[in-house]
């Protein structure tokens, strides 16, 4: 791959707590405008992954390049890395326009009201924007966290399972709603999930993950279809079996 | 039923229990003279007492020596907080129990280390100032440190990510979100400096004498009079900080 259409890439990557060596020499890439999924169980070391890339922690050996660039060594706050926790993590003292105007005000943008209005028009939450995060429910807080990271047009999105916390019904809503906006921003997205059905669903590839490593890479229908490891055949199986489940379910129902 | 009365027992008892010595101090300091069970006289004799120059010097001094100690235990908390609350370093854990010991001493015994320890500052106005830092500065890093440990990483990532400096995150974020412990801190440091005597009696020279020594003095010769007021200013003091603290604390809660 050319390092033009390169939008993240990760060399030999490690991370250790103490005695504890969590993230294993980690290597893969984001192709620009692509959304990757990092998949696994918990505990297995992606949202580890995830804040190296975001820079909150360094790593204790390994690279970070944003396209050409290394940022490895770049503080967070220079990163220009957008991230959506599953938590939303809205500043909880500032208003819905508050928390979507924080960083154009760091960046004193010339634009501010214009650009918020239009980010808010679009993630459909006009008229939130006088609301604390305490008086939105939670599918309305995930819009503007969304919201507020989109608006200083990050390089990077970082997704660390954002729908855990939404209902069924607003999961599917959101899903297809970060799908199109990734794709109509062009926006280099890795997404952090342990869902499988999510992960085939939203992701144009999907990183298997297992206790720091990296297991497989490849398309949703490939690693469904024709996976090469056995433990991607168990890990995705698991929507096989719900799928069988529901089925049984119909025909008892009917 | 007679749970009920009996709670209700209990809750007035207690209540008397602590409002008693407040309203009797206030008492003192309108009585000209007690000599019966309940006073039958009243007057502001005692009042217009404290109107002389080395009374009113006192409550000067109370103030001066009471806000620049608090100035510096809050400055020193916020700050010291952060530090511990942020950064990793070695024998953090050892170093913050150390910072936090002279809570659990008496502070009689700390005057008398502070006393051995800074020869150089022996009766001035800034051994008074270190004696009021060193008991209640741990204290009020308990409460901002308790506060700020309670803001989740996720706030101060998200900052950082969308472009925020330390320095702004700490202004912006941290330190709005700290506010509880913040306010807790100042009510607690004003009310402690303001009425500390063990340090002060301790640690005093002869031209910084404060409210509390000279309610222990005038305590020791029996003029309960003077001591009622002085008592009565500082519990007045010590409410109406509280008051004002928790008013900012609404007014610019906004969440």
């Amino acid at each position: 791959m050319q390092d033009s259409e390169v939008g993240i890439r990760v060399e030999d990557l490690s991370k250790s707590f103490g005695s504890d060596e969590i993230i294993k020499n980690l290597n893969f890439q984001v192709k620009r405008g692509e959304f990757m999924t990092l998949l696994g169980p918990s505990g297995c070391g992606k949202t580890t992954t995830l804040r190296l890339i975001l820079g909150s922690i360094l790593p204790n050996k390994g690279k970070i390049y944003f396209g050409d660039n290394d940022v490895t060594d770049i503080p967070c706050h220079r990163r220009n890395a957008g991230i959506v926790y599953q938590n939303y993590a809205l500043f909880p003292h500032m208003t819905a326009y508050k928390n979507i105007a924080f960083g154009l005000e760091i960046r004193d943008d010339p634009d501010i009201e214009a650009k918020i209005w239009a980010i808010m028009a679009k993630m459909n939450i006009l008229g939130l924007e006088g609301r604390y995060p305490n008086q939105l429910s939670g599918g309305q807080q995930q819009r503007v966290a969304l919201a507020r990271t989109l608006v200083v047009e990050p390089r990077v999105l970082l997704l660390d399972e954002p729908l855990s916390n939404v209902d069924a019904k607003l999961r599917y809503e959101l899903r297809s709603e970060i799908k199109d906006l990734q794709k109509s921003m062009g926006i280099t997205t890795l997404y952090v999930t342990h869902d499988q059905e999510e992960a085939l669903i939203i992701s144009d590839r999907i990183a298997i993950m297992e206790s720091g490593e990296i297991v497989e890479v490849g398309s949703p229908g490939d690693l469904y279809f024709n996976p090469e490891k056995e433990y991607t055949r168990d890990f995705l199986g698991i929507v096989e079996k719900r799928l069988k489940n529901l089925e049984n379910f119909r025909k008892r129902a009917r | 039923m007679r749970n009920r009365i009996f709670s209700a027992f209990v809750i007035l008892f207690l209540s008397i229990l602590i409002i008693l010595p407040l309203s009797i101090t206030f008492l003192l300091s309108v009585v000209p003279v007690w000599s019966e069970a309940i006073p039958n006289e009243f007057g502001l004799i005692w009042w217009k007492e404290i109107l002389r120059p080395a009374y009113v010097k006192a409550i000067f001094n109370t103030f001066v020596v009471a806000g620049l100690s608090s100035i510096c235990i809050v400055v020193y908390g916020i700050v010291g907080s952060y530090l511990f609350t942020y950064y990793d370093f070695m024998g953090k854990d050892f170093l913050f129990s150390m910072i936090l010991s002279p809570t659990y001493v008496s502070c009689t015994v700390v005057s008398l280390g502070l006393i051995v320890a800074y020869v150089p500052l022996r009766n001035t106005l800034w051994m008074m100032i270190l004696g009021n830092f060193v008991v209640v500065s741990p204290l009020v890093m308990k409460y901002v440190h308790s506060s700020m440990i309670k803001i989740s990483k996720e706030l101060i990532e998200a900052s950082y990510s969308l472009g925020s400096s330390k320095m702004n995150t700490f202004t912006k974020i941290i330190l709005p979100l700290s506010r509880q412990g913040i306010l807790a801190g100042i009510i607690l440091s004003i009310g402690m400096c303001m009425s500390a005597l063990s340090i002060m009696l301790m640690l005093y020279n002869a031209g910084w004498i404060t409210i509390p020594i000279y309610i222990y003095l005038e305590n020791t010769t029996g003029t309960l009079g003077i001591a009622g007021v002085f008592s009565t200013i500082l519990i007045v003091v010590t409410l109406m900080t509280v008051y004002l603290v928790d008013y900012v604390s609404e007014k610019y809660a906004g969440f």
